[in-house]
């Protein structure tokens, strides 16, 4: 009967496939050999549904329209404007002076006194990070999920560092640096974080510590969707830990693993760092990442207006040297793909 | 040999590092020893690293600049704590003039914030993953969700400059209202997690609201969104969170209206102290610290629906 199966679909489905829901009345016209009447807005998707879609999409619709597509137009033809003081705007440049804001971008980077040790600096703190922190993240989510000893308290300690905020964790730090590891280790002078040799190390050490929690949550949970079953087979077959890790659960979990490391690629020259936590507008030059100097060019007493054509494409410059080294890292990880499934 | 020294020559050869090698590599127990060993000792670093702060942030100058590994030594200065409190204000230029923003006018940006923000962006994104997940016969909704996973999955970040000019051209720079607007996105991180829980929702509660003549409305205001209060105070939490650290964000768009993150984050470059910065640190923490406390389970809980599978 169709009321019977009109139920059925409505408490298990989705409702566009219980879209055609019909009254009573219908089924006792058919089976009399009438044409059924129609009854007007007998689907619930009607006229006032669409009126209803509409208006809980429309806000969002808007605000995307303004704060995502304009904001990256806007980005785009800034990187072709230049500033006029006399005016206060932001104006294009002459056919012939185009591309100036990026022949700046890329002559800056080569001069002698130029941008590149910034873009090779900002790919240290993040590869750093990347490369030797993300590793031992996926591990200690792995342990967490196989619910070692303490590992309620490990997890909420590993989840304290995204709570307390990157300022405060940066701050700390800063303080642990020039006052508490120089009371041990008496090379390291009085303000390590001022002195060339010792600032760059530490930072890295911060990039590497403090990316260690990596995504736990996300991760755990990915993990606890390996099946039990292959788990119990593993046991029962003798596998250590290792093997359950290497061979079971990380090919399970490879998507997820693909999905973050292209996430970490992204901001590979753009990422600040802790720089502005740490030093404000004045870190010294020898620890200064691209992401910072655009930054301090924006916001801040070294910022005008005059140089927002520069920063805007320096960012279009940016993205575009970074979509090939993106897409790279996305076809490596798909050669190394496992493709396991369950 | 008796008993005792049977015992210590057993010990010794236990624990002798081939022997000790040998028995972990043949139990399988040298990787979870290893990893365990280094998750340990990250915590420990970590819990060092707080504690030795927070005991800091109790000391004298003296204590700090001539005793800094040891505990206070001339007294236990609670009293940081309140002259950190008082220290807390920022300088802003509002109409021309030089002014100083104390901690009532500090709290109060920071409420207006932590609050205004997440209400109205988690109602903007339970909107829209009310309507994505529930109303696919529409193609609005499709193309709709596929947006938000081209916005989440995609870099595409348009350059800061633009965004003040933006904000600047919109009237909504150096407004709190102007946050609320533009943090409101319904596309953000936080979509898939409402999207999820929508979808498990049985959709017989809206068709027996339906057949009781309820508008499509009130069903998602009186039934649906209800439903989902679990998930709307972890988000919310997390929100309030993200927001009461913040200092990047105001100190960009709302010049004259600072936080107290921004009030902490600048004790470091003022004349204050470092046990009075510290204890500036752990006042802006403390809350943040406490709410985590009391629904840590919550909040790490909300983040599973986002999960990927395998």
């Amino acid at each position: 009967m169709k009321q019977s199966k009109f139920c059925h679909e409505a408490a298990n489905t989705a409702p566009d496939s219980a879209a055609q829901m019909s009254v009573p009345a219908e089924e006792g016209e058919r089976l009399q050999g009438k044409k059924p009447r129609k009854v007007k807005n007998a689907s619930i998707f009607n006229g006032k549904a669409r009126v209803f879609v509409i208006c809980m999409l429309a806000y969002a619709v808007v605000n995307f329209a303004i704060f995502y597509v304009w904001m990256n137009i806007d980005s785009i033809l800034l990187a072709f404007k230049t500033y006029n003081g006399m005016s206060g705007e932001q104006e294009f440049y002459g056919v012939a002076h185009l591309f100036d804001n990026f022949k700046e971008f890329f002559v800056n980077l080569f001069t002698s006194s130029g941008t590149l040790p910034y873009f090779f600096r900002g790919a240290l703190y993040h590869l750093s990070g990347f490369l030797i922190a993300y590793p031992v993240s996926l591990i200690f989510s792995y342990l967490i999920y196989k619910k070692l000893f303490l590992h309620n308290f490990f997890k909420v300690m590993l989840y304290v560092p995204s709570i307390v905020s990157a300022m405060v964790i940066s701050i700390m730090f800063k303080t642990l640096a020039e006052n508490f590891l120089p009371a041990i280790f008496k090379q390291l002078g009085n303000a390590p974080l001022s002195d060339e040799t010792y600032a760059t190390p530490l930072l890295v050490i911060y990039s590497v510590f403090f990316a260690m929690p990596g995504q736990l949550i996300i991760n755990t949970s990915t993990m606890s969707t390996v099946p039990q079953e292959l788990i119990e087979y593993g046991k029962l077959e003798g596998i250590t830990m290792r093997k359950e890790f290497m061979h079971v659960v990380l090919p399970l979990v490879y998507p997820l693993i693909t999905v973050q490391c292209l996430g970490l690629f992204v901001g590979l020259f753009t990422a600040a760092g802790p720089l502005y936590a740490i030093y404000a507008e004045m870190a010294p030059d020898y620890t200064v990442t691209y992401g910072y100097y655009i930054f301090t060019r924006v916001i801040g007493r070294n910022a005008s207006e005059a140089y927002y054509g520069f920063t805007a494409a320096s960012n279009l410059a940016i993205g575009l040297i970074s979509v090939p080294i993106v897409y790279f890292t996305k076809w490596l990880l798909e050669r190394f793909d496992p493709e396991a499934e369950y | 040999m008796n008993a005792v020294q049977k015992l210590g020559h057993d010990v010794r050869t236990f624990f002798k590092p081939k022997n000790l090698k040998r028995r972990l590599k043949a139990k399988g127990k040298i990787f979870p020893v290893v990893t365990y060993t280094l998750l340990v000792l990250w915590v420990v670093v970590f819990l060092g690293m707080l504690i030795w702060a927070f005991f800091t942030s109790l000391k004298t100058d003296y204590d700090f600049i001539y005793y800094p590994l040891d505990l206070p030594r001339q007294e236990w200065l609670w009293r940081n704590y309140m002259d950190a409190f008082s220290a807390l204000t920022v300088e802003v230029t509002r109409d021309g003039q030089l002014i100083e923003v104390g901690l009532g006018e500090l709290l109060l940006n920071s409420l207006l914030l932590c609050v205004g923000v997440p209400l109205f962006a988690l109602f903007d994104v339970a909107c829209c993953a009310y309507v994505t997940s529930r109303y696919k016969r529409f193609k609005i909704t499709r193309i709709i969700f596929a947006i938000v996973i081209f916005v989440n999955y995609v870099p595409v970040t348009a350059s800061l400059a633009s965004g003040l000019r933006i904000m600047k051209t919109l009237g909504l720079y150096d407004q709190i209202w102007g946050q609320w607007i533009a943090a409101s996105g319904g596309f953000g991180a936080f979509f898939l997690i409402y999207y999820a829980n929508f979808k498990s929702i049985p959709w017989s509660y809206a068709e027996a609201a339906f057949v009781d003549g309820a508008s499509h409305f009130t069903v998602f205001w009186r039934i649906m969104l209800p439903m989902t209060r679990g998930t709307f105070g972890a988000l919310f939490i997390t929100s309030f969170i993200t927001q009461w650290t913040d200092y990047m964000t105001p100190m960009i768009y709302l010049p004259t209206h600072p936080t107290i993150a921004q009030a902490a984050w600048g004790l470091q470059f003022s004349n204050t102290s470092v046990p009075y910065m510290l204890a500036g640190l752990f006042i802006l923490a403390l809350p943040v610290l406490i709410l985590f406390c009391c629904f840590h389970k919550k909040l790490m809980g909300s983040m599973t629906m986002g999960g990927l599978k395998g």
